[in-house]
C-alpha cells in the first residue's frame, strides 16, 4: 500500500508522526538554547579580552568593569554606587572605547580626582591609578575577568 | 578582529540540526501530498537556503549563533507553513521575503553592532522617521497605510518600526547632556522620544490603523523605562503602584476616547453575528478547535479560504493544519529570539535599549494576533514576525532581528578605529 494511502486512511498514524516531528523540531529549539549558554561564556571571554580584564578595587571590594558604560554615583540606579554624602547622585562616568577605559566627570560637585588631579575632560584609566570619589579611594587593578563580588 | 577568534564549535552542529528538522517537516508533507514535483521543489528551496545560509554564516560572520540559527529555523519552517496552507503551492514569494529577511538582519548588525556609531546616527534616525511619516502621510492617499508602486505594495509603518526602536534606545552619555530652558532642565533626546511617539500616535488614528499603535507604546515605555530606571535597580513598591496606575488609566482612556469603530469592534459578540462582524474570529476559533493537537494535516485546512487566513489569523491557519502543539511550539520559537538575549547580556546601555525594543515589538505583536485569533481582543490586522505572509514586516523583522544580533555581540571600537581596523 502507498504510504500517503496509508497516512491519510490511518489518522493516529499521521498524529504520530506529526508528534514525533514536532518533538525533533523542539528538541533542535532546545540545543539551540543550550548552544545559547555555550556562547555567553564565548562572550563573557571575549569581553574578559575587550575590557583588559581591569576592576575597580575599593578596599576589599572588587567592583568588576561589567559593561561598555559604567556610573559612579549615590543614586541606587547607579552601576557601582556608594551611600556617602559626598558623592553626587551621578557623579563619574566609565566608558569603554577602542580597548581604553575612559573616566569623566559626570556634573558631580566635588569632581573626579584621578592620581592626585581634578579631571576636567576624559581621562584614560592605566593599571594602578587611584581614582577618588568623595572619601573613597578606588584603585584600577587587573583581575582574571571573573566577576569577583 | 575578535570575532574571529573566538568561533563557536557548535555552529556546524546547529546548522545540521536546522537542516534535520527542515528535513523532518518536509517528510511530513511528502507523506501527506505523496512525491510530487511540488513537495521536491519545496524540500530543495527549504533545504537549499538553510546549507548556502549556514555557509554564508561560517565565511561572513558566525559570533551570537543563535539569532541566526533561530531565524534560520523560523524561516523555513515558515516556508513549509505557507507553502501547504490548502493546497501544495511553493510560496516562493514568501520564500524570496524570507531570504531577504536573513540578508538584511545581517546588514542591520553590522549597521548597529557598534552602539557608539549607531548612537551618533541618531540624526540619520529622526530624518528616516520622519521620512517614513511623510510617505504615509502623502504618498498611502485616502488616509491608507499602503503605497501601490504596482508591481508591489509597500506598508512603511512597518519599517518605522525598527527605525522607531533605534530612536527609543539611548546611551547613558546622551542621558546626561541635559539642556536648560525656563529654568527646568530637560534631556532633548527624551523630549524626541515622547515627540516622536505624539507624531506616531497622530498618525496611527489619522490612518485608522490603531492596531498598530500598542506596539509602538511599548517600544517607547520600554525605552522611557530604560531612561528613567535602569533595570539594574530593584524597583520600590510606590514605583511600581504609579507605573501600575498609569498603564490603568492608559487603559482606560484608551478604551473610552476610541473611535467609534475601535468602539463597535470591542463590545461587538462575535456568536451574535458570525456571518458578519465575527466571521473571521468564529471560523478562526472553530479551524482551532478541529485541528485539535495535532491538526488535520497540512494542506487539509478549510480556513485558508477566509480572508486574512495567512496573515492575520495565521495562529488559527497553523492550528487547523499542524495542530495546536505545533502552532505553540512556532510561537516559542519566535519568542526564542529576543529570549537569547537573557543568555549573553547586552554590554552597553544603547544595545540594552534596542533588545528592550525588539522584545517589545516581537511579544506585543504576537500577543495582539494570536489573542485576536482567539477572540480575546478584536481583530488589529498585526502580524506574527516572521510567520505571517507580507513583505514590509518580513523585511522589517529581519532588520529587528539584526538588532538583538548586535546587543549579542557588539564591536566596541571608534567608527574610526573599525574602519582602520
Amino acid at each position: 500500500m502507498d504510504l500517503t494511502e496509508l497516512f491519510s486512511q490511518y489518522p493516529y498514524l499521521r498524529e504520530g508522526i506529526t508528534a514525533i516531528v514536532v518533538i525533533f523540531v523542539d528538541i533542535c529549539a532546545l540545543t539551540i538554547l543550550i548552544a545559547a549558554g555555550r556562547e555567553r561564556r564565548t562572550g563573557d571571554r571575549r569581553w574578559a579580552k575587550e575590557g583588559r580584564g581591569l576592576m575597580l578595587m575599593c578596599g576589599n571590594e572588587v567592583y568588576p568593569l561589567g559593561a561598555a558604560e559604567l556610573l559612579i554615583g549615590r543614586h541606587p540606579s547607579a552601576d557601582i554606587h556608594f551611600y556617602d554624602d559626598e558623592i553626587s547622585r551621578f557623579h563619574a562616568l566609565l566608558t569603554l572605547q577602542n580597548g581604553k577605559w575612559q573616566i569623566e566627570d559626570a556634573g558631580a560637585s566635588n569632581g573626579v580626582i584621578v592620581n592626585g588631579t581634578r579631571i576636567t575632560k576624559p581621562h584614560t584609566l592605566k593599571r594602578n591609578d587611584v581614582i577618588r570619589i568623595g572619601k573613597r579611594e578606588l584603585t584600577v587593578v587587573k583581575g582574571s575577568g571573573k566577576v569577583v563580588s | 578582529m575578535a570575532e574571529n577568534t573566538t568561533k563557536s564549535l557548535s555552529h556546524p552542529f546547529l546548522m545540521l540540526l536546522i537542516l534535520i528538522a527542515h528535513a523532518a517537516m518536509m517528510l511530513l508533507v511528502l507523506l501527506t501530498f505523496g512525491l510530487k514535483a511540488e513537495v521536491l521543489r519545496l524540500a530543495c528551496f527549504v533545504l537549499a537556503f538553510d546549507f548556502i545560509g549556514s555557509i554564508v554564516l561560517q565565511i561572513v560572520h558566525r559570533e551570537a549563533c543563535t539569532v541566526d540559527s533561530v531565524l534560520l529555523l523560523v524561516i523555513g519552517m515558515s516556508t513549509i507553513y505557507q507553502s501547504c496552507f490548502g493546497e501544495l503551492e511553493f510560496a516562493l514569494r514568501h520564500y524570496l521575503f524570507g531570504i531577504g529577511a536573513f540578508l538584511i538582519c545581517q546588514l542591520s548588525y553590522l549597521l548597529v553592532r557598534n552602539p557608539y556609531r549607531a548612537e551618533k546616527l541618531k540624526p540619520l534616525w529622526y530624518i528616516l522617521f520622519f521620512g517614513l511619516v511623510g510617505a504615509i502621510f502623502f504618498l498611502t492617499g485616502e488616509r491608507g497605510i499602503w503605497i501601490d508602486l504596482g508591481f508591489i505594495t509597500i506598508q512603511p509603518s512597518e519599517f518605522v518600526k525598527p527605525v522607531f526602536v533605534l530612536i527609543a534606545a539611548s546611551s547613558i552619555r546622551t542621558q546626561l547632556h541635559k539642556r536648560e530652558l525656563f529654568g527646568l532642565h530637560f534631556v532633548p533626546d527624551n523630549l524626541m522620544l515622547i515627540f516622536c511617539t505624539a507624531v506616531i500616535a497622530g498618525l496611527q488614528w489619522w490612518c485608522r490603523d490603531l492596531g498598530s499603535l500598542p506596539t509602538f507604546v511599548a517600544v517607547a515605555g520600554c525605552g522611557l523605562l530604560l531612561r528613567f530606571r535602569y533595570l539594574r535597580e530593584k524597583m520600590s513598591v510606590r514605583l511600581i503602584i504609579f507605573l501600575g496606575a498609569c498603564a490603568v488609566a492608559a487603559a482606560i482612556a484608551a478604551w473610552t476616547l476610541a473611535p467609534a469603530y475601535v468602539q463597535e469592534r470591542l463590545h461587538s459578540d462575535i456568536w451574535s453575528d458570525m456571518s458578519g462582524t465575527g466571521y473571521q474570529q468564529v471560523k478562526a476559533l472553530t479551524a482551532i478547535a478541529e485541528g485539535g493537537w495535532f491538526g488535520k494535516g497540512a494542506g487539509n485546512g478549510s480556513l485558508v479560504h477566509v480572508a486574512a487566513s495567512r496573515t492575520d489569523i495565521v495562529f488559527a491557519t497553523i492550528s487547523e493544519e499542524w495542530g495546536l502543539f505545533t502552532a505553540l511550539m512556532t510561537v516559542i520559537l519566535v519568542l526564542f529570539l529576543p529570549a537569547a538575549i537573557l543568555t549573553v547580556p547586552p554590554r552597553s546601555y544603547y544595545h540594552s535599549g534596542l533588545a528592550l525594543g525588539v522584545a517589545a515589538v516581537f511579544m506585543v505583536q504576537m500577543t495582539l494576533n494570536i489573542f485576536g485569533s482567539c477572540n480575546l481582543i478584536p481583530f488589529t490586522g498585526v502580524t506574527i514576525p516572521f510567520i505571517s505572509q507580507g513583505g514590509s514586516s518580513m523585511l522589517s523583522s529581519g532588520i529587528l532581528a539584526g538588532f538583538l544580533k548586535a546587543a549579542q555581540a557588539p564591536v566596541l571600537t571608534s567608527p574610526c578605529a573599525e574602519r582602520r581596523g
